[in-house]
């Protein structure tokens, strides 16, 4: 009988090992015999868990294994093993007997002229008798392990060694039994037992599932490459009939798990078929999704390998089983699906490269109309994302080697491809349930469009308007969320053909349109593409022959050239659409910005009574404008506009009329604009603005030159310029900034239009800006400064005084600091005017005895808590730091201006008259 | 004095080619030892050589005459004498089927050790020895020395065995359906009923329903000897053979292998007084210790290799 406890049944294991060895030294097979069946009777057990029964299996096999040497070695010299096959099956119990039995007669394969075929046959026979799931398991396992290497090596038919084959067959048959056996062995595990140790049984037969697995492994090892039909026709059907069959789901998931990993491709693409079918007739609850996955990974790594190999119909039989369980599985949830379709499309992009797309879509619209008959989850959302990013949700490193894509390598291209050529990719995007995750999602595939093409800018391009619908359609969630991208979008959108540029444009501008967006700022951008647009448009026309051009098939264009007023009119509905534009954006500051750089394009483009339009729209905007500060900067912005432009005025110059001063004709818009313009600036609220403003429009007068445009002073003779015009501005705002109530910004100013003064002088503007002038307003400023100087000692004194009155109420004075002027009468004084509140505020106080007061508990406080006195000293400084900054005079500026007009007396005598 | 009591002539009775010939060895549970007697079939001479030895030389040993039996008889003396007493009837405990008598010598006088040959020419033997629970059938040779006081005697017990001929043997196979109603349902199949001593028993077990946790199932072989008269039965369990373990699932086949020459069976038997019968007995043994079973009769035979 057997051992109570695991240790027991180790040590009797351990000693009728001893024993029997011993037996076997001394030719006592009979002995030897009994120690071997008290040592297997410690299989008997029923007590042991599968983890303790393979312990006891392990160290059995040992001594069995010696056991059968000797059996092999002393054949025919000490014994028959025919008699022996018989002898060992006199044992009473069952499983010594096997085991013996198993024993004699795998040693028993090893003669030469044994009955090889009857013993296999009868030995897995036999092995029916044990039918306790534990206890066949590894009887059968040692079945199968004792026999290995003789399947391996040996041969059973001797007389058919030209018909290799039917010994291949028996022994895979034999293989196959054995398999089908112990799996149904290891399936009934599942219910042994009472019913709540469930998890348990699940548990233990994990452990167990190897044992089953490795018959599996041992076809795999006696099948060849050129056994593909045999598998198919043979091995395969057995094993998937068997896998149906025991309807248990840990036997289905882990059997064709293994099938699908230990068979070479090769087998797989043959046996595809067969395993799809039997996917269909699996237990309600068996993932099909991991099966398949599994499947479609072995496909992949096979077209990996074997790249050449072309075999559409893989994709129609996968596609065809989908179908199916389509239908005849209505209750398997979305996610298996998802899964499945994720996996395939990975298979498809690989299989059916380069033109992937059609399967890709089929895939995508299966799913699209698939997830209507769910209800959809979080989970689910994020499985569709997963699917819509091409990510591979598989975590299988079974070959030891990633079966996911190179991402980064073809992503961005896919994603491109599957937005303009899978219509259902797009839908099932946009179909997503949860916004923020489709917008993320969205976000994704755009920022790896995006990244790509930076490095390549050309490389994509939405050049029809089919992929273009399909673009906006995938954009509409992100028109209100993120600009940023749709206004990137914008510039994917590329034709060689600008007038299917234009329509490409236009159809973007009535997308945005008829979407309550957000519309400002992606309006802007896309103005921006037709400028460009525009651009480009009259380059061509002004640098290509239409003989080029019709070489280039563009017919739009060569008609377009050949007939110049037709392509003027294309122009002016451009501009008329960028006009629409503008006006649809909502933010008036925006619309003043595109309006003035759209003027100054339509100038660039000489098209001046465009551009006079747009900037008398930019004015229109102004007026709407309320902020004083935005407004300021707005003159800024126009009036540089308006100098660099030259259509405007170009009419005058035409007409060869070089007197300047008539160009008050109301035909000039240049005059009118930037009259406007300067009247505008004059108007500013703020006094400093308006100064500054006239100041800056001063050079509305004064034109400069655009090297871009190929002049060059000196060398163009017909800039605009007015030099009573720019004085008058100068006047006008040296009038502004005398009325400021400000001295400090004031004088500020002063210096401002000085060094403006200085600038035209040194370009030449002598008849009006004098030497005279220079020094008048030189004196002037030193006036100011006087005056500003007297005004603002008093307060820099006192500061000093501050200063010196708190270091002289230390005990050790801090000399470090500078005390210019201190006297008692000034103390006085800066008590009347000021105080230091508790946190180191100034106070200004007009009364004398109130601040004393203050003063006083100011100091006393201090006397008494020397311990504070390191942060009130640095809370005081704090103070006049910031006195200083307020009353400061910007002196400096003006000494700067002045230095420069010393130094320019080395290199223009002009200056040596002007006094500093 | 202590040989006053011993008899006055020793017996000894030697068989031609004792050494040589097969014997039957059975355990003598009083002594402790095997006894072993030598093999006879049907038909064969019993020869050998019965020699008499006087115990003191020169003594006279008158006699009136020794004579040699070869005996045959069924010995049911091992069965309870009150039961059959009891009953009243008047079952003869020796049943003498075989006496054949040959003189050695006529009545006269020995003197010194003699030995004379003896020869059973072909004798017919109904049976086989048997020894059994209740019942023996069981032959030997008688040597006795007849005197006017008390008779020396001397006795050897032989064995003899039976042969069938082989092709009396050709049987059906053994069928059975049975089962316990929604409970169990087998079919067993043993390929025949006659068997050989050295036969192996083979068959098969088809689970059409099982429900009952079953433990595991042996195969027995019961050896059942019968009393015509008192009905008396004697069941032994010759063979225990574990043919499965654990519980099988419907649809299984349980193959059955059983050697049986390495057992100690008798052959059937059926003599007027007495029958010795076989039976497979399937026993399912649950797992909470309940037993189940079904019994076939087969027929042994023994038969000449």
């Amino acid at each position: 009988m057997y051992s109570n406890s695991l240790e027991q049944a180790n040590g009797n294991i351990k000693q009728q090992t001893v024993l029997m060895a011993r037996c076997l030294s001394q030719h006592k097979l009979m002995d030897a015999f009994k120690h071997a069946s008290n040592m297997l009777s410690e299989l008997r057990n029923p007590l042991l868990s599968p983890k303790q029964y393979y312990e006891l299996y392990v160290t059995i096999y040992d001594t069995l294994t010696t056991l059968q040497q000797y059996l092999v070695e002393n054949h025919k010299t000490k014994h028959h093993l025919t008699d022996l096959y018989e002898l060992v099956q006199y044992a009473g119990n069952i499983i010594p007997r096997l085991y013996l039995m198993i024993t004699v007669g795998s040693a028993y394969l090893y003669i030469e002229d044994s009955p090889k075929l009857a013993i296999c046959k009868d030995m897995i026979e036999m092995c029916n008798g044990v039918q306790q799931p534990v206890r066949g398991l590894f009887l059968r396992y040692y079945l199968s392990q004792r026999t290995k290497e003789f399947f391996e090596n040996g041969v059973i038919f001797i007389d058919h060694k030209s018909e290799e084959n039917i010994d291949k067959i028996f022994k895979i048959d034999f293989i196959t039994t054995n398999f089908i056996e112990m799996n149904k062995l290891w399936v009934r595990l599942q219910y042994q037992g009472p019913l709540k140790e469930k998890d348990l049984r699940t548990k233990e037969r994990k452990e167990l599932q190897v044992l089953i697995g490795s018959n599996l492994v041992r076809l795999s090892s006696i099948l060849e490459l050129s056994d593909v039909d045999l598998y198919t026709e043979n091995v395969l059907p057995r094993i998937l009939e068997q896998v149906v069959q025991c309807r248990d789901i840990i036997a289905q998931e882990y059997l064709l798990e293994i099938i699908l990993k230990i068979f070479p491709e090769e087998f797989q693409i043959s046996g595809l078929t067969k395993i799809l079918e039997c996917s269909l007739k699996l237990t309600p609850k068996t993932s099909i999704s991991k099966i398949i996955i599994t499947l479609i990974e072995r496909m992949i790594l096979f077209k990996k390998r074997s790249a050449d190999y072309t075999d559409s119909s893989v994709f129609n039989k996968i596609w065809s089983y989908l179908v199916t369980l389509d239908e005849e599985r209505p209750d398997l949830p979305i996610k298996e699906f998802i899964l499945i379709i994720s996996s395939l499309t990975q298979l498809v992009q690989l299989w059916d490269a380069p033109h992937p797309y059609i399967n890709l879509d089929s895939l995508y619209k299966f799913i699209f109309y698939k997830k209507d008959d769910y209800t959809i989850t979080e989970e689910t959302n994020n499985m569709l994302k997963k699917l819509l990013l091409i990510s591979s949700s598989s975590t299988n490193d079974f070959f030891g080697e990633n079966i996911e894509f190179d991402a980064a390598k073809t992503t961005d291209d896919l994603y491109f491809n599957l937005i303009t050529k899978c219509e259902y990719y797009v839908e099932l995007l946009v179909s997503l349930s949860n916004e923020q995750l489709k917008i993320d999602t969205i976000e994704t595939i755009f920022h790896t469009i995006f990244d790509n093409s930076n490095k390549k800018t050309s490389k994509y391009k939405i050049s029809n308007k089919d992929h273009l619908i399909q673009f906006t359609k995938m954009l509409q969630p992100c028109l209100l969320e993120n600009c940023e991208l749709v206004s990137k979008f914008f510039h994917l959108i590329k034709n060689k053909n600008l007038q299917t540029q234009f329509d490409l444009l236009n159809y973007c501008h009535n997308w945005i349109i008829s979407t309550n967006s957000n519309r400002g700022y992606i309006l802007e951008s896309l103005i921006v593409e037709y400028w460009k647009l525009i651009r480009k448009y009259c380059k061509k026309i002004n640098t290509k022959s239409p003989l080029q051009k019709s070489k280039k098939k563009n017919e739009t264009l060569t008609k377009l050239h050949v007939e110049k007023i037709d392509s003027a009119t294309f122009i002016k509905q451009f501009f008329k659409t960028i006009g629409r534009c503008i006006q649809e954006i909502p933010n008036a500051e925006i619309q003043f910005k595109m309006n003035c750089t759209t003027a100054s394009l339509a100038d660039q483009l000489k098209l001046k009574d465009l551009s006079y339009d747009f900037f008398v729209n930019a004015f229109i905007n102004f007026e709407e404008m309320s902020d004083s500060q935005l407004q300021y900067q707005s003159i800024v912005y126009i009036s540089q506009c308006l100098q660099k432009t030259r259509s405007l005025f170009a009419f005058e110059k035409n007409g060869e009329n070089k007197s300047l001063s008539t160009a008050q004709n109301e035909s000039n818009y240049y005059e009118n604009l930037i009259t406007k313009c300067t009247l505008y600036g004059s108007k500013l609220l703020n006094k400093q603005d308006q100064c500054r403003s006239v100041l800056q429009c001063s050079h509305l007068w004064w034109c400069t030159e655009v090297p871009a445009l190929g002049e060059e002073e000196g060398v163009t003779g017909s800039f605009f310029r007015d030099g009573k015009r720019v004085l008058e501005c100068l006047q006008r705002s040296l009038r502004v900034a005398d009325s400021v109530m400000d001295n400090c910004t004031s004088f500020l100013l002063t210096v401002e239009i000085l060094n403006r003064v200085l600038y035209y002088f040194i370009h030449g503007e002598t008849s009006y800006v004098t030497i005279k002038y220079c020094n008048g307003l030189i004196e002037l400023i030193k006036t100011n400064l006087q005056f500003l100087e007297r005004e603002t000692r008093m307060a820099t004194t006192s500061k000093n005084e501050i200063e010196n009155s708190v270091l002289n109420h230390q005990a050790d004075s801090n000399s470090a600091l500078p005390s210019t002027s201190s006297s008692a009468e000034h103390h006085a004084n800066f008590l009347t005017c000021y105080g230091i509140g508790i946190d180191g505020t100034i106070i200004k106080s007009f009364n004398k005895q109130e601040s004393s007061k203050l003063s006083d508990v100011l100091f006393g406080k201090r006397l008494h808590q020397n311990e504070h006195d390191a942060i009130d000293k640095a809370s005081a400084q704090k103070s006049f730091a910031s006195i200083a900054k307020n009353n400061r005079i910007p002196i400096e500026f003006f000494e700067r201006t002045l230095n420069y007009i010393k130094l320019q007396r080395t290199v223009d005598d002009r200056f040596k008259l002007i006094a500093t | 004095m202590s040989s006053f009591f011993k008899p006055p002539v020793d017996i000894d009775i030697s068989l031609d080619d004792e050494d040589n010939r097969r014997v039957m060895e059975l355990p003598n549970k009083k002594q402790g030892i095997m006894d072993r007697f030598p093999i006879y079939e049907d038909g064969e001479s019993i020869n050998g050589v019965v020699t008499l030895r006087v115990r003191s030389e020169g003594r006279r040993v008158d006699h009136t005459g020794v004579k040699i039996s070869l005996m045959g008889c069924v010995d049911m003396r091992k069965t309870d004498s009150k039961s059959s007493s009891s009953n009243g009837t008047e079952t003869p405990l020796m049943d003498t089927f075989l006496c054949l008598t040959a003189d050695l010598y006529p009545a006269g006088e020995l003197v010194h050790s003699q030995s004379v040959k003896f020869s059973f020419k072909d004798v017919q033997k109904r049976y086989n020895s048997y020894k059994g629970a209740n019942v023996e059938v069981m032959y030997y040779l008688k040597v006795t020395v007849a005197r006017k006081s008390s008779d020396v005697t001397k006795i050897k017990k032989l064995w003899v065995n039976l042969y069938d001929q082989p092709d009396s043997l050709v049987s059906q196979p053994v069928k059975l359906d049975i089962g316990i109603e929604n409970c169990l349902h087998i079919e067993f199949e043993y390929a025949k009923q006659h068997y050989t001593l050295n036969d192996m028993v083979m068959g098969r077990i088809y689970f059409l329903l099982t429900r009952l946790k079953i433990k595991h199932m042996e195969l027995s072989l019961i050896t059942r000897e019968r009393m015509t008269n008192s009905e008396k039965l004697s069941d032994s369990n010759s063979i225990r053979y574990e043919i499965m373990d654990g519980s099988p699932v419907k649809g299984e086949t349980i193959p059955i292998r059983l050697f049986l020459s390495g057992y100690d069976l008798v052959p059937n038997m059926q003599l007027s007084s007495f029958s010795v019968k076989h039976y497979l007995s399937l026993v399912i043994i649950d797992e909470d210790g309940r037993r189940y079973f079904k019994q076939a009769e087969i027929f042994l035979h023994r038969v000449k290799e």
